[in-house]
């Protein structure tokens, strides 16, 4: 059984872990510029407006700037797959942005996680590149794109999800039913043991109410374990929205 | 009395042991197929978010093409076609020919919003248009929507799939009656990038 567990989660998680290898971890800092084309000052700054912008509304917005598109990606795949490994914003609300820059293929993508896109809409988002980044990203002044795209982008994310919501308690109702279905046989099998030397003239009818015992509490906790399931489900349900970007936002170039 | 006692272990051993197999596999298929459900209701809103969209757009287009008549007739029957089959539900994962017309109706909406979508290019006074221009944002923005939300789908349909066809759990999966789900094929004419011509 833990075999075959494993090896399902193996396959399942194989093309995965492939698939995510050329991409970068996820950075201790917003501003993440593998391409070196802002200062360390300009980083700096950036990073101290997108820090004071979590710490109001706990909105995180993510720039990372690269060079090229890696090979076998595009653009709006690449940026699907990168915030999914870098999940800004709090874990279950998906209140991030990132955006992904390409200097040399000159591409950009706002990318808006599901948190905020009734905030950031596509249109909003197209608006913010062709408006105010592309134009200064044309004279090449990155700095300047970003720094006026911010100016921008951090006001219309703020204003949600103000307080962090308390963390979920993952109810560990799962185990409970086995357990008192395994305390319940023992209870079974002891008092037979106790019982069976002392009352020898009643043997074969004690056995008899001991086989109608059985079924019982099998079927108890069988039916148990089954309704147990749906407040399992549910749990995943909520999991499965955890670090997403539904594919909003907008793509660009200059 | 004692070989009674040592059946009895035995017995509910194996009860223990069994009881633990079937919980976990029909738990984890009621997991997955949770998920699949979760990941469709995703997928029929992005559908949903492109019809909603359509009006608005074919509106402001005729406003500055109205001689395009045909094609634009053509967004208008394909979506009209459609409007009948979103918020399916999840039903339809388990029916492979409401399926197909179901991808099949979405397809061809796909390719008539592709047709007009080409078409502007010849007006550049409509391209001029801020408010054609959001929509226009919008319309790739849903179309990249559907493309994620139809991946994710895919994948969870696959983990569900795989779950209930490798042994033994296949057998609990008949028993219970968990059935394979239908996922998205690419659309026909889309496995090759477009040509372009200059």
């Amino acid at each position: 059984m833990k075999l075959l567990e494993l090896y399902i989660i193996i396959c399942i998680t194989l093309p995965l872990v492939a698939a995510q290898d050329n991409l970068p971890d996820k950075p201790a800092a917003w501003v993440m510029d593998y391409a070196n084309v802002l200062t360390p000052v300009e980083t700096s700054t950036l990073n101290a407006m997108l820090a004071g912008l979590e710490q109001r509304s706990s909105n995180q917005i993510f720039i990372a700037i690269f060079n090229r598109v890696p090979e076998n990606y595009y653009l709006d795949d690449f940026a699907v797959r990168l915030y999914e490994k870098w999940r800004p914003g709090l874990p279950d609300q998906d209140n991030g942005i990132l955006i992904v820059i390409f200097i040399q293929d000159r591409q950009i993508r706002i990318e808006v996680g599901y948190g905020l896109e009734d905030v950031v809409t596509d249109a909003q988002a197209g608006r913010l590149i062709s408006d105010f980044i592309a134009p200064e990203f044309k004279q090449g002044n990155y700095y300047g794109g970003l720094r006026a795209g911010l100016d921008v982008l951090i006001p219309a994310a703020e204003g949600k999800y103000q307080l962090p919501r308390a963390p979920q308690n993952q109810g560990n109702d799962e185990i409970s039913i086995p357990i008192i279905f395994i305390v319940i046989m023992f209870i079974f099998v002891f008092s037979r043991l106790f019982r069976g030397p002392r009352s020898t003239g009643y043997g074969t009818r004690r056995r008899g109410g001991g086989g109608l015992f059985f079924p019982g509490p099998f079927i108890g906790g069988f039916g148990g374990g089954r309704s147990s399931s749906g407040g399992f489900g549910g749990g995943g349900f909520s999991g499965g929205f955890v670090g997403m970007s539904g594919g909003g936002g907008a793509s660009g170039s200059w | 009395m004692k070989k009674g006692i040592i059946i009895g272990i035995v017995l509910v051993v194996l009860i223990i042991i069994l009881y633990g197999v079937v919980k976990n596999n029909y738990n984890n298929f009621v997991t997955l197929e949770e998920g699949v459900n979760q990941k469709w209701s995703q997928v029929e809103n992005v559908y949903q978010r492109r019809a909603d969209l359509i009006p608005n757009l074919v509106e402001t287009v005729k406003g500055y093409a109205s001689h395009e008549r045909e094609t634009l007739e053509a967004v208008t029957n394909a979506r009209a076609k459609v409007g009948g089959q979103v918020n399916v539900g999840s039903d339809i994962l388990n029916n492979p020919e409401a399926f197909a017309q179901f991808q099949q109706a979405q397809g061809s909406l796909t390719a008539a919003l592709q047709r007009l979508m080409v078409v502007v290019e010849r007006y550049p006074e409509l391209k001029a248009d801020q408010r054609f221009a959001d929509l226009q944002i919008q319309l790739e923005g849903t179309e990249n929507r559907i493309s994620v939300e139809r991946g994710r789908f895919n994948e969870s349909v696959q983990q569900y799939n795989t779950s209930i066809r490798v042994f033994p759990a296949n057998i609990f999966a008949g028993i219970f009656g968990f059935q394979q789900k239908v996922y998205f094929q690419a659309d026909a004419g889309t496995e090759k990038a477009p040509e372009v011509k200059f």
